[in-house]
């Protein structure tokens, strides 16, 4: 099933916390939605669910407009951040609850919560209360009751943000491949930029009610359709100069009081945009050291920080904080003063007011 | 109250006035919490024992051993020169009255705690307000006016008509007491019930109210003890000597004061105050974890 927001906005109490959305989700694919805490994922999330109604704008699953349909006529399964877990009512009996609305008699309920719990592998915890349960295991009960009826979307609200590391990581292949396996649209709500890129097909990044991009990891990495979405995505995060753009001679240049760069011919942006003030992007594995000044950007030593295998070097350039990752063998012996030469293709350069990547 | 009170090794006597001296506060409150609780407690007895005595000496010692006094138990009972009617018609009277308060008390609060807690609706604030403000208000200053209500109604000289007399004035406390349990229920679970088929019927149900179930037995109890020590209602509006219960029954049995029989009137009150003496027993567990407050966003 195929799902569409057109235009779709959620008010409390005339507040916007989802602004003219637009969103289209293909049969079977998985994306996350990411963003801050309180941009309004949690809210997008229950208008799919149909706990809350749209103010403006339609909801189409497939072809129908879903906007007045109630949750249970919608056919989701949804695992909540809590898990939200009946306390009153065993593994078992949890599992098999969606089946019981569906008045699905008893004895084949118990057999499909059984099959479902297998899936997830619950087998030897049936007879348990939900209290006697790690983490894991109420997340996986959650989970088992979310897929048992079936559903045409899935929905998944931070459903591994109370898991420890490793756990975590096992949560994630796991509902990975259930959700291949079982071939279900799937909506993954989070705030972790790891949990997006590793667990969906795409991912939507939103902010203030709006969605900033909407796009596969890789390209969220690589071609930030704006500020928010370079700062948000990669951890450190992209480093930003500030200068302006400039013609001299032929050649366009960004300059600042303490730095230069300049483009080349293929790499040059638009005319228009002549004069404006800019905001260089660079992540902080696209810069290298080097004592050459040519072409490149003067920076001063302020710290290292040694994560094992690599090294994250805290540099100035002029008076903007900037990160650089090296090999551990590069940041011995460091001179106070050197240069930091960008890789090309991983220049950004964004419009300082409305935040636009011009170089896409 | 858990307290592990260590136990004392006999030859340290030191370290026993050690733990004399860590735990004189503990000592303190038993001694307290006894002094206070013993007139109580020896009023009770006294109770018992008169009601087993032939006499009394100098009118407080019971003295001589009968049963004469609990024969209301199987026989009719006479009173001042009056006979009474058998106890066991007052006792049903109350078990009726009791367990019919409870049972509406019971399904009303649940539904409007219910609504009150988790629906947004036009006047809900005012309902709240006003479910307040009507436990506050004393019942007593409406008896007439439910006397004219009662007699338009033909329910005077009823129990059913008394029961929703009881019902109305009770239910604000009750309201309140059970949205405090329905508030701290999570939306998660509500939610989860409604995506997994439920309407809002079958999640309160099914769903929610096996959440409030300390809840539900706090009312409860409030509501059988109350109906079953009510009084003054019933004797406004009951004049019927078959629609007694057993509050009424003791006044009859007091009679006209000048001629009382101490030993009937202690063994029909002990009787009259066993059911509830076990009911408490067995349900104050419940009755510990509830949380009078609960009210989150009035
Ligand atoms: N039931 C509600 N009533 C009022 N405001 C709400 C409600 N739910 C969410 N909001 C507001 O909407 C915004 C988005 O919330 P939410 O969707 O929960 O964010 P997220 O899940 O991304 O952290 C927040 O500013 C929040 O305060
Ligand atoms: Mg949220």
């Amino acid at each position: 099933m195929n799902i569409k927001f057109n235009n779709v906005s959620k008010a409390f109490n005339n507040q916007l916390a989802i602004d003219s959305l637009n969103l289209e989700i293909e049969n079977g694919e998985f994306i996350a939605l990411l963003g801050p805490s309180g941009c309004g994922k949690s809210t997008t999330l229950m208008m799919l669910a149909g706990l809350y109604k749209p103010t403006a704008g339609e909801i189409y699953f497939g072809s129908v407009v879903v906007n007045d349909l109630e949750p249970k006529e919608r056919n989701i399964g949804m695992v909540f951040q809590s898990y939200a877990l009946y306390p009153h009512l065993t593994v078992l009996e949890n599992i098999a609850f969606p089946l019981k609305q569906q008045k699905v008699p008893k004895k084949e309920r118990l057999r499909r919560a059984e099959e479902v719990a297998e899936l997830v592998h619950l087998q030897e915890f049936l007879q348990r209360w939900p209290s006697q349960l790690s983490g894991g295991q109420q997340q996986r009960v959650a989970i088992a009751r979310a897929l048992v009826k079936k559903p045409d979307l899935l929905l998944l609200d931070e459903p591994m943000s109370n898991l420890d590391t490793r756990l975590k990581n096992n949560m994630r292949n796991e509902v990975c491949r259930l959700q291949k396996q079982l071939k279900i649209t799937t909506v993954l709500v989070t705030h972790d930029q790891e949990e997006a890129m590793i667990m969906a097909d795409r991912v939507a990044i939103l902010d203030a009610g709006k969605i900033q991009q909407f796009d596969p990891p890789e390209k969220l990495f690589n071609k930030p359709k704006n500020l928010f979405v370079a700062h948000f995505m990669g951890n450190p995060p992209m480093n930003f100069l500030e200068g302006r753009l400039v013609n001299e001679g032929n050649q366009q240049v960004v300059v600042a009081d303490d730095w230069r760069y300049a483009f080349t011919k293929e790499k040059a942006l638009p005319e228009k945009y002549t004069g404006k003030q800019v905001k260089l992007g660079i992540r902080a594995h696209q810069l290298a050291i080097t004592q050459e000044s040519k072409d490149a950007l003067p920076a001063k030593l302020l710290a290292l920080e040694y994560l094992g295998r690599e090294v994250i070097i805290r540099a100035a350039i002029g008076k903007q904080n900037v990160c650089v990752f090296v090999e551990n063998m590069v940041a011995n012996n460091l001179p106070e003063h050197f240069y930091l030469y960008p890789d090309r293709a991983g220049v950004h350069v964004f419009d300082e007011e409305t935040g636009e990547n011009l170089s896409l | 109250m858990n307290m592990v009170v260590k136990k004392t090794p006999p030859v340290a006597r030191d370290s026993f006035l050690k733990t004399l001296q860590k735990k004189w506060h503990l000592l303190l409150a038993y001694l307290l919490l006894t002094i206070f609780s013993l007139p109580i407690g020896l009023m009770f007895l006294w109770l018992f024992l008169t009601s087993i005595s032939t006499h009394t000496i100098a009118g407080v010692i019971p003295a001589g051993f009968t049963l004469e006094h609990w024969s209301f138990l199987w026989g009719p009972v006479e009173v001042g020169g009056r006979v009474l009617p058998s106890i066991w018609q007052a006792t049903w009277n109350t078990i009726l009255f009791a367990g019919g308060l409870t049972i509406f008390e019971v399904i009303i609060s649940t539904m409007a705690g219910y609504t009150l807690s988790r629906m947004n609706f036009p006047g809900r604030k005012l309902m709240l307000r006003s479910v307040l403000i009507l436990h506050a208000f004393p019942g007593v200053l409406l008896l007439i006016a439910i006397f004219y209500v009662l007699n338009a109604l033909g329910l005077i000289d009823t129990l059913w008509g008394v029961m929703l007399v009881k019902v109305a004035l009770q239910i604000p406390l009750s309201i309140y007491i059970i949205k405090g349990f329905f508030d701290e229920v999570s939306w998660d679970i509500e939610w989860a019930a409604l995506v997994d088929g439920c309407n809002r019927l079958t999640v309160w149900y099914q769903v929610i109210l096996p959440q409030v179930k300390p809840g539900i037995a706090a009312i409860s109890i409030f509501s059988f003890i109350a109906g079953w020590s009510e009084f003054l209602l019933l004797f406004t509006f009951i004049f019927s000597e078959h629609n007694n219960t057993l509050a009424i029954y003791l006044l009859a049995i007091i009679g006209d004061f000048r001629v009382v029989n101490y030993g009937l009137l202690a063994a029909a009150a002990l009787f009259y105050i066993f059911p509830v003496l076990l009911f408490f027993l067995f349900t104050q567990k419940f009755l510990m974890k509830m949380n009078m407050g609960g009210g989150k966003q009035v």
